[in-house]
């Protein structure tokens, strides 16, 4: 048997168009690219392509970059990837393409006609990041050199994992969002100058410089335009309520303008609750968290039990009217449902569900909104009572 | 019809002799059921002690009418050239004919009367027999009843060459020996003609005067003890006994043929005081038993010799084993001596239920091979199907062990190994009492264990001396590493040629760093290094003591080093291979990791052509293939596959001695229990 078939194998080897070796050192993997909207309408791509030889773990050559920025045009995503190839000597590899970055402009402008790509490419993973540059544009944000990643792309995905946004599938969540609730939200990312304009005084100092930060979420309505933004400050409120923030230091003053108290909020849960009456809707929202005292600049005495128990329905009360400031502003602003609260009464009211869906804007704008905080304060750090002595603080109020 | 007359006829026979063989090939099958009715028949008891059954035919005339003495020597000595080479060809075929008819599974029947035949006539072999050379005496009577039962039970003393090749080293000297001693001296002389080694020691036995001879091999029999024991008495007369010998054979010359064996009886209970002595009278048998190094002694007046076994061969002394090393386990391991090797593990298992079946393959090697099982664990078809398939061999020689291995195995062309081989006597042991058999061929330290089970060649003796949990670890270890060993290049070369999506970012620019300015293929790089390594491995082997310090610090430095740094091949490569080669050691059996490294190659040649793809694909053959081994009958996946899950306890974890206390059924049918349940 093996005798007959072995040149039917042999063939099948070598014959079936089943050829797609490509060397390493013939692909130019990208690791972000960014798209963004030129004043003929035409789309400008850039591209954050790794350098092998510099990203080499080598080291001693420092202060060359580990990736090269390269620019295409084109009339769509596809066409604009292939005239940039013509300027590689590599195949361009998205696969490991992490970070996709919309100008502002763009945004603006709506994404409904390039997004596509995102979708259908088998080389798009999933599990990217879309971030929106806020009053920028994305070749800005890409030609960044981050100092402390090889390359930006890199960095801003990075970053946003340490504020407590979740894992970094911005792309899918936006996807999942502008079908479902008609609305999306994606990560802002903004080109920020230093507080202070450093003073370079030798060659070796090293003053800050222009950086990227994320900024808070873009929200977009659902003809996939950016109709504003939503900045850290109310963005963990979204993360909160969604059941997506991991973990989030909440600095609050008490008491005093100086007066403040810091408690890192871990465990974070949510639970939204519709109420249905004669007007409408209306929405329960219950915030669990547990908490530990990080830093106390007031004169409570934590070793007090009865302090922290103040303390805690303190927080309680702020972290309630914050949340219910930062709903309010999108609920009345906006009117989009960017918290997901339609999902409550899809998931456990499908019928009425259905009969709302059609008119559901008006139906949140309208929709009553009460937030319950829950918080429970376990510990206070390596002090009781702080190791500054009460009487300074006293005498400085 | 005198035996001279028989021998005439067989000169005469020379041509048409070879039509009944050419028979035998094309009607073997029909040759089976005759030969079953020729066994029946009560034959001459000579057929069973002799070398073939016309032998026996001319033992019965020799015996009658004594010839002249002076025709013996020449004429054998002829006969036996003529016809030895003759028999010996058409006797291969039928061989090989037997043989193959053995593998077809369409003739089950053939084999097994066949094997049965042998089996009778080895019974017989045995019954008569003294040792392991007169096994193949049976056997020989095997082909002699096969012969026979052709003819149709004619007993036609000339139809087979009397010189079965199989029958003795000296093969070709059918004749028994006369009483006279120059006679048989002369027979010996032309025998042993240009053979050095031969010592002819011509004395005089006191104080009788009769004229004796001992004829030994030099350097394999001990020489003092010779003297000692056997010159001394003779020539000294120091022993009553020997004066009544003397005084016997001179006394009752006329009378000699009856009274001979009493008088060899005499030398051997008497004079002669070494332990193991036999008498002989056939010719072959004691040449066969001079060249293993037996003395023969040869007395004037007696047709009969006595063997003295003073048998004294330099070798090895026991040492550790080289390819199969333990941390805790016993240090001794096979030496190049059957008997040793035999006794090391009858040390091991002290019943009488371990049986020792001697067998004898090769023409002109006449090798030694034991068979040992454990009487009542192991399953008789086993031992009879592994007896019949070392008696099928039939070839001029037989020098290691891994030869009678490739006649053993069901698939020759299987990259798996499907016999066993160990150095350890407690690997040996140890299969003993699973119900395997132990094949011990002389002169190799390499014992063979069939049947071999993948898991077996994964299974090492460090397993069982260290704790059960710490066995089972390092079990898991082994079997990543042997996957590391297979897969981790192919892995590679697809992972970074085919899907480096999948790679991790920062790993992917890592390898792809290191891969700039390398001038070759992902694939050309692999197979390039692999060889590079294999070669270095095997110049390993064979280097001369004093040079291989030179060629580790050029392999290392070169390879490790100098490749990476001049950019031929990139550092991600040389730490997969030198990972591969690492991880390719790791297999318990040399054999086991052999076959291993070498699908290595052709894993990498697809997984460079097409990748993942091509990787499942391969492994998918590879375990439809190890799946349909079945050597001896077992499955090569057992107890895995088919499942027997009592016994997985010893292959994905290594539990407790106590908890393994069931046999594999299919190794030993009902007598599974080891220890009591629980």
């Amino acid at each position: 048997m093996w005798r007959k078939l072995a040149p039917v194998l042999l063939c099948m080897l070598l014959l079936t168009g089943c050829w797609d070796r490509l060397e390493l050192n013939d692909r130019a993997i990208l690791l972000g690219t960014g798209v963004d909207l030129l004043e003929d309408g035409r789309y400008m791509m850039t591209a954050n392509i790794v350098v092998p030889l510099a990203a080499g773990s080598k080291g001693g050559n420092g202060g060359t970059p580990g990736f090269l920025t390269e620019t295409a045009v084109g009339k769509d995503l596809t066409d604009a990837k292939q005239n940039m190839q013509k300027k590689l000597s590599r195949v361009a590899f998205s696969g490991h393409r992490r970070n996709i970055f919309i100008g502002e402009s763009l945004a603006r402008h709506g994404l409904s006609h390039l997004m596509d790509q995102y979708a259908r490419s088998p080389d798009v993973r999933p599990r990217s990041n879309i971030y929106v540059v806020k009053g920028g544009t994305a070749q800005q944000a890409m030609s960044l050199f981050y100092k402390l990643e090889t390359n930006p792309s890199i960095a801003v995905q990075k970053i946003q994992e340490k504020v407590g946004a979740p894992i970094s599938r911005s792309l899918l969540d936006f996807f999942i969002l502008i079908n479902k609730d008609n609305c999306g939200v994606m990560p802002s990312l903004k080109l920020v100058d230093p507080e202070v304009e450093p003073v370079k005084k030798t060659d070796n100092d090293s003053p800050p410089q222009p950086t990227l930060e994320i900024e808070g979420i873009g929200i977009f309505n659902e003809e996939l335009k950016l109709v504003g933004y939503m900045e850290m400050d109310d963005f963990w409120v979204r993360l909160w309520v969604t059941n997506r923030l991991k973990h989030r230091d909440q600095t609050e003053s008490i008491g005093g303008k100086e007066d403040t108290v810091s408690i890192r909020l871990t465990h974070l849960k949510s639970k939204v609750t519709p109420e249905f009456n004669e007007d409408g809707v209306s929405f329960n929202i219950l915030l669990k968290a547990k908490g530990e005292v990080i830093e106390n600049n007031t004169a409570l005495a934590l070793a007090d039990e009865q302090a922290v128990k103040d303390l805690e329905q303190q927080f309680e009360k702020i972290l309630q009217s914050r949340a219910e400031q930062s709903i309010k502003k999108i609920q009345t602003g906006y009117g989009l449902d960017i918290f997901g609260l339609g999902d409550s009464i899809r998931m456990f009211h499908p019928y009425k569900w259905r009969r709302l869906e059609p008119n559901w804007e008006n139906t949140f704008k309208k929709a009553e909104i009460k937030v319950r905080v829950d918080l429970n304060v376990r510990g206070t750090g390596l002090d009781l009572d702080s190791l500054v002595p009460e009487r300074s603080r006293e005498d400085s109020q | 019809m005198s035996w001279f007359e028989g021998k005439e006829q067989a000169k005469g026979n020379d041509k048409p002799k070879k039509e009944p063989k050419q028979e035998s090939k094309k009607e073997l099958k029909k040759a089976v059921e005759p030969a079953r009715i020729g066994e029946e028949q009560p034959e001459p008891q000579e057929l069973d002690r002799g070398e073939s059954g016309v032998e026996a035919g001319e033992l019965d005339s020799g015996e009658a009418e004594p010839e002249p003495e002076s025709e013996v020597p020449e004429m054998g000595a002829q006969e036996a050239e003529g016809d030895g080479d003759q028999g010996r060809r058409s006797e291969s075929h039928s061989a090989k004919s037997a043989a193959r008819g053995k593998q077809e599974p369409g003739s089950p029947q053939l084999p097994e009367q066949a094997r049965g035949d042998a089996q009778s006539g080895h019974l017989a072999g045995q019954i008569s027999g003294r040792d392991a050379g007169q096994d193949a005496a049976g056997d020989a009577g095997q082909h002699a009843g096969q012969d026979t039962g052709q003819n149709a039970g004619a007993a036609d003393p000339a139809a087979d060459p009397a010189c079965d090749p199989k029958s003795a080293p000296g093969g070709g000297s059918e004749a028994p020996l006369q009483p006279g001693l120059e006679d048989n001296l002369k027979r010996f002389e032309a025998s042993f003609a240009k053979c050095s080694d031969i010592v002819f020691r011509r004395f005089v036995i006191m104080p009788s005067g009769t004229k004796a001879a001992a004829i030994y091999l030099d350097g394999m029999c001990d020489t003092q003890q010779v003297e000692e024991a056997v010159l001394r008495p003779l020539m000294e007369g120091a022993n009553q006994g020997a004066d009544r010998f003397v005084n016997e054979a001179g006394n009752e010359a006329g009378n000699k043929a009856a009274h001979a064996e009493s008088d060899a009886a005499q030398l051997e209970g008497r004079l002669v005081s070494a332990l193991q002595v036999s008498r002989e009278t056939q010719f072959g048998v004691v040449i066969g038993q001079i060249l293993k190094g037996e003395t023969a002694v040869l007395a004037d007046g007696s047709p009969e010799v006595l063997l003295v076994n003073l048998v004294k061969m330099e070798q090895r002394s026991i040492s550790e084993p080289t390819s199969e090393k333990v941390v805790r386990g016993p240090r001794d391991g096979f030496t190049e001596s059957l008997r040793t090797n035999t006794s090391l593990i009858r040390r091991r298992i002290v019943t009488p239920r371990l049986k020792t079946e001697a067998l004898t393959v090769g023409t002109f090697t006449h090798t030694d091979i034991a068979l040992m099982y454990m009487d009542g664990i192991v399953q008789e078809s086993m031992v009879e199907e592994v007896k019949g398939r070392i008696k099928d061999i039939d070839v001029d020689g037989i020098l290691y062990s891994q030869n009678i291995e490739e006649y053993l195995e069901d698939k020759v062309y299987s990259p798996f190994p499907q016999v066993q081989n160990t150095e350890r006597p407690d690997v040996a042991a140890s299969s003993l009492l699973e119900g395997k058999v132990v094949v011990v061929v002389n002169n190799s330290p390499i014992v063979l264990v069939v049947p071999m089970t993948y898991w077996s060649g994964l299974q090492a003796a460090d397993d069982y001396t260290e704790r059960s949990m710490y066995g089972t670890a390092v079990r898991w270890v082994r079997y990543i590493f042997i996957h590391i060993s297979l897969l981790l290049p192919s892995l590679y070369v697809a992972l970074t040629t085919f899907h480096p999506e999948v790679i991790p970012t920062p790993l992917l620019i890592s390898i792809a760093s290191a891969r700039e300015g390398v001038p070759f293929p992902a694939v050309i790089e692999a197979l390039l290094m692999e060889l590079i390594f294999e070669g270095l491995r095997e110049a390993g082997i064979r280097l001369p003591q004093q040079v291989g310090p030179a060629v580790s610090i050029a392999g290392a430095l070169v390879i490790g080093q100098a490749v990476v740094e001049a950019g031929i091949v990139s550092s991600s490569m040389v730490i997969i291979v030198s990972l591969t080669g690492i991880a390719s050691f790791a297999f318990p059996m040399y054999n086991m990791g052999t076959s291993f490294r070498m699908l290595r190659f052709p894993l990498l040649f697809i997984s460079g052509f097409i990748g993942f793809y091509g990787i499942m694909l391969f492994m998918i053959l590879l375990t439809v293939h190890l799946a349909t081994l079945k050597p001896f009958g077992i499955p090569y996946l057992a107890p895995a596959s088919p499942l027997e899950a009592s016994n997985l306890k010893d292959i994905l974890i290594r539990a407790p001695k106590w908890k393994m206390n069931k046999r594999m059924g299919l190794l030993s049918g009902r007598n599974r229990r080891r220890s009591p349940l629980g």
